[in-house]
């Protein structure tokens, strides 16, 4: 008796398990076109990923009066075959979608011949694994 | 009619139609109301009012009058004065950031130095010098001109 109840209990224990991992996931490692000049990827699915290649951030980069009080945007990205993007803006638009990356966002990015970046999307949300240490 | 008395009838008329009263027009009259005309201050009122502004100028605070007299005699706002001259140290930073780009497209290279001399340069320069470093690095790792061998992040 004591045997088939510890049983239910393990049986249990696996089907809210296999509930609470249910929901809707995407994987999302470092995609690169530079056909089309734009690149993307999940923050935690590359670092999650078994290479050491890949990555993608953006950063806000702030510079005081001294020097002519300015901020810039940059971004950048490389993907498991060794290609390796960026891009850079002024705009204050783009500067502060940069700004709303978090350490689990999806990053997309696009840019221009000269590397300005044309859009900077921060994507927070349920889809996106968290980072792996 | 006697000839003078019938001069006078006929300039009569001519004056009356001349200010429209014996030509029947055709237009429905439309009544105006009366003119009305706000009454004149008397001379009295204009003293007081001239003495009441001379003692609000009186007490304006000193300076102010003459910065409104000022203003008002310096005539159209100047054009903005041009952008000062670069600082020495922004100049000689941008030399030494064209100098550190120029030496790894030689390299085809962009290490973690090259990152870190960079990010130092990028703090001396100043804005317009920014967009410029960064606007000759970026295109050259786009292009594949420069292997990013920092391990990650470029800038």
């Amino acid at each position: 008796m004591k045997m088939r109840s510890l049983l239910w209990g393990v049986a249990a224990l696996v089907g809210f398990g296999s509930s609470a991992l249910a929901g809707t996931k995407y994987v999302e490692p470092v995609w690169i076109n530079t056909s089309v000049r734009s690149a993307s990827g999940s923050s935690a699915d590359t670092r999650n990923t078994p290479d050491t290649l890949q990555y993608i951030s953006c950063a806000v980069q702030g510079y005081g009066a001294a020097t002519g009080a300015s901020s810039v945007a940059v971004c950048w990205a490389q993907d498991a075959k060794r290609t390796a993007v960026s891009c850079f803006t002024f705009e204050p638009e783009l500067r502060q979608a940069a700004a709303a990356i978090n350490g689990d966002s999806e990053i997309q990015f696009n840019w221009d011949a000269s590397g300005h970046c044309t859009m900077i999307q921060a994507t927070n949300g349920s889809t996106f694994a968290p980072k792996q240490p | 009619m006697t000839r003078p008395g019938w001069i006078a009838y006929a300039s009569g008329l001519a004056l009356a139609g001349a200010l429209g009263y014996a030509v029947p027009r055709g237009e429905r009259s439309v009544e105006r109301p009366p003119a009305t005309c706000a009454p004149r201050p008397s001379a009295l009122d204009e003293v007081a009012l001239r003495a009441a502004v001379r003692a609000e100028l009186a007490n304006l605070p000193r300076g102010v009058l003459a910065a409104a007299t000022a203003t008002a005699a310096s005539g159209p706002v100047p054009a903005p004065t041009a952008a000062p001259p670069p600082r020495p140290e922004a100049t000689r930073a941008l030399g030494d950031g064209h100098r550190l780009l120029d030496d790894a497209l030689a390299r085809r290279r962009w290490s973690s130095d090259d990152r870190a001399s960079f990010r130092a340069l990028m703090a001396q320069v100043d804005g317009d010098g920014r967009a410029e470093l960064l606007g000759e690095l970026v295109p050259a790792i786009n292009d594949g001109r420069l292997e990013v061998a920092t391990g990650g992040t470029p800038f």
